[in-house]
């Protein structure tokens, strides 16, 4: 809690620093802040009361899910310093609004209520309207901004009807009563109650970007401001998955609720899936990532077991960690090229920086789900969990991860491996490119593969059958501070 | 007591219907807000004197007096009639149609409403209003600050002058 209190407080205390000419001690400050509420939350491991009369629980699962939070945010803020030095205006606004995002965000890790969970979202979707249309001068930044306030709308519509519902057939809010409300005979049969969790579940799919409610996301990461749209890929992702674990963890949902929840992960497995393959725009290309790595945590949902929420946070981080080193990444050359998206820009990219191309395509790897990565361990450790829980249909799932494997084939950065491609490539401005890296972002980025490889090259392949190779706790040194939730 | 809620129940479907099919954007708002203040004589009814009154000040009166400004501000006060295509509409009536199927044969076994508490009737006194605010929903309560801080700081943001409002990519918004 006091956690959370430092955070919003910082977020003042950026606002005023934005007052005078003080830019570059806004990320220092905003890091130190992050670092102190970091050690706060600590400070409070396995005290789990609940507070303020059954509204939050910080219990292991929110303090995981909170340190993840908190640690992307400080990978984005140093990302931050660079990408805002040539801003002048609305830096500290930027900042603030982050980490009043952030704040939604632990709020989501940690509700035991719904009406915490509705502001959780609200906080969290607010900010994050503003920063979309962050680039005043732009005319798909505004566009951005316009379609997810639009889409938060109807999210919030959505799961305020649907959390009205439930409380009319339960008379609560207290998550644990509804849960138990959801699991009686009574419940199962009510039609009040039914609508309410459909209600209430479609609205946390608009914030997940599940298929039928991912329509405007590519949009809004095309046009929203590249740290934002890393913000948004990582850290609303990771808090909005969070949450919508934990409202549905112990809730014994109805058939029809199953059955709805089926249709909607085969969906987003196939659609984000193919219809990346035709994208050439990189944020574009991220934004059905994001859609397709959605199918594949959904996959976990459909058979929930003590061991899902360890996945669900594993799976996250690798995915996060990938992401925000994809978009620096995306920043520098896009820097490099003036201003172009197209995924061309990366051609070439082995002869001028050889590093960063390398430690590319491992993110990119890992993203894809290649072996010796650790997105490859995570969808493995979906995938066993997914068989353990007797899904039907599984090869179906399994189809959909093969049109993963040829979006990396497809535009995994084909230039960095063919010289003659690589001659006719950005030249001058990539020189440049490689000489800001080695000097300023390098070092990030390539420890972020790193991270990735390490993680991804623990477990041992060959051991027996899927359950085993679940229950071993499969982090290593470089991730060990993300990862305290292994059970 | 029935008869006044059967009256104000059908106030606010017939208005809220007029809200959406409207054409003209100021015929809408108030539509709205009588469908507000027949949702606060809902609110009598159930002896929530303290919602009824902060409803009809708020909403009734503050929110749809700014919408009324921003309409008239924006000029948009004529009957338009917003491009669709074909397909659009299409698509429109076969959703909604489906919806309200689904709602149609959610509801033919009927919903059982039976109410989990027994009515109180001090249940919406200005009192407990306050004691549950600040007791119970006291974290909910402190926390929708964050928001609504947020809130102006995007304003503040997004509306303050800035000597250029050129845009620089004057590229059409690609469809989705």
């Amino acid at each position: 809690m006091s956690a959370l209190i430092l955070i919003s407080v910082l977020g003042v205390v950026l606002l005023y620093l934005g007052f005078g000419d003080n830019r570059k001690w806004l990320a220092p400050v905003g890091i130190l802040g992050l670092l102190a509420a970091l050690t706060m939350l600590l400070c409070n491991w396995n005290v789990e009361s609940p507070l303020f009369a059954g509204m939050l629980k910080f219990d292991g699962y929110a303090m995981a899910f909170d340190m993840s939070l908190i640690l992307l945010t400080v990978l984005l803020f140093l990302f931050g310093i660079d990408y805002y030095a040539r801003m002048r205006e609305n830096v500290a606004e930027q900042y603030a609004l982050m980490l009043f995002s952030l704040v939604g965000g632990l709020m989501l890790t940690s509700f035991t209520n719904l009406l915490v969970l509705f502001l959780g979202i609200e906080i969290l979707s607010i900010p994050l309207f503003i920063l979309a249309g962050g680039k005043r001068d732009s005319f798909r930044s505004g566009e951005a901004a316009f379609k997810y306030f639009l889409q938060g709308s109807f999210a919030s519509g959505f799961l305020l009807l649907g959390i009205a519902l439930i409380y009319g057939s339960t008379a609560s809010f207290d998550l644990a009563t509804v849960q138990a409300a959801v699991g009686t005979s009574a419940g199962q049969g009510n039609m009040l109650m039914l609508l309410g969790l459909f209600f209430t579940i479609v609205g946390v799919s608009f914030k997940v970007a599940a298929v039928p409610f991912h329509f405007w996301n590519p949009d809004v990461y095309e046009g929203a401001p590249t740290l934002v749209t890393a913000f948004m890929s990582t850290v609303v992702k990771t808090a909005a998955f969070a949450g919508f674990y934990r409202l549905i963890e112990y809730m014994h949902l109805p058939g029809a609720v199953q059955t709805m929840l089926v249709v909607v992960t085969v969906c987003t497995l196939f659609l984000g899936n193919i219809v990346a393959l035709r994208q050439t725009q990189f944020k574009r290309l991220m934004a059905y990532s994001s859609i397709a790595h959605t199918g594949f945590l959904l996959i976990i949902f459909l058979g929930i077991s003590e061991r899902t929420s360890g996945v669900l946070y594993y799976y996250l981080t690798t995915y996060s960690i990938a992401t925000v080193g994809l978009f620096v990444v995306l920043t520098l050359a896009k820097r490099a090229a003036k201003g172009d998206e197209n995924i061309r820009i990366f051609r070439g990219l082995f002869r001028s920086a050889p590093w960063l191309a390398i430690a590319t395509m491992l993110l990119l790897l890992s993203l894809a789900g290649i072996p010796l990565t650790a997105g490859f361990v995570a969808k493995y450790r979906v995938f066993a969990l997914g068989i353990e829980a007797k899904l039907r249909g599984r090869h179906g799932f399994r189809g959909s991860d093969g049109a993963g494997g040829h979006l990396l084939l497809r535009h995994g950065d084909p230039g960095s491996l063919h010289p003659q491609r690589a001659r006719t490539a950005i030249g001058g401005g990539a020189r440049e490119l490689a000489r800001a890296l080695i000097l300023r972002r390098g070092c990030g980025v390539a420890g972020a593969a790193a991270g990735v490889v390490e993680v991804g090259s623990t477990p041992s392949p060959s051991a027996g059958s899927p359950t085993d190779e679940v229950d071993q706790p499969c982090f290593s040194a470089s991730l060990l501070f993300l990862y305290p939730y292994a059970k | 007591m029935l008869a006044f809620f059967y009256l104000f129940a059908a106030i606010s479907v017939i208005s809220a219907l007029i809200v959406v099919s409207a054409r003209s954007p100021i015929n809408s708002v108030i539509a709205l807000v009588v469908c507000f203040l027949s949702i606060a004589g809902h609110y009598i009814l159930l002896n929530a004197q303290f919602l009824a009154m902060v409803h009809i000040i708020v909403y009734t009166g503050a929110i749809m007096v700014l919408f009324l400004f921003v309409i008239m501000l924006l000029n948009l006060n004529k009957a338009t009639e917003p491009m669709k295509t074909l397909g659009t509409r299409v698509a429109a009536v076969l959703a909604g149609g489906l919806f309200f199927l689904t709602l149609m044969a959610a509801i033919r076994h009927g919903i059982n409403i039976t109410p989990a508490n027994e009515f109180d009737p001090g249940v919406g006194l200005v009192r407990s209003v306050g004691l549950s605010l600040f007791k119970e929903f006291l974290l909910p309560f402190e926390v929708s600050s964050v928001l609504f801080l947020s809130a102006m700081v995007g304003v503040v943001m997004l509306a303050k002058k800035e000597k250029v409002v050129v845009p620089k990519d004057g590229v059409e918004p690609s469809k989705a």
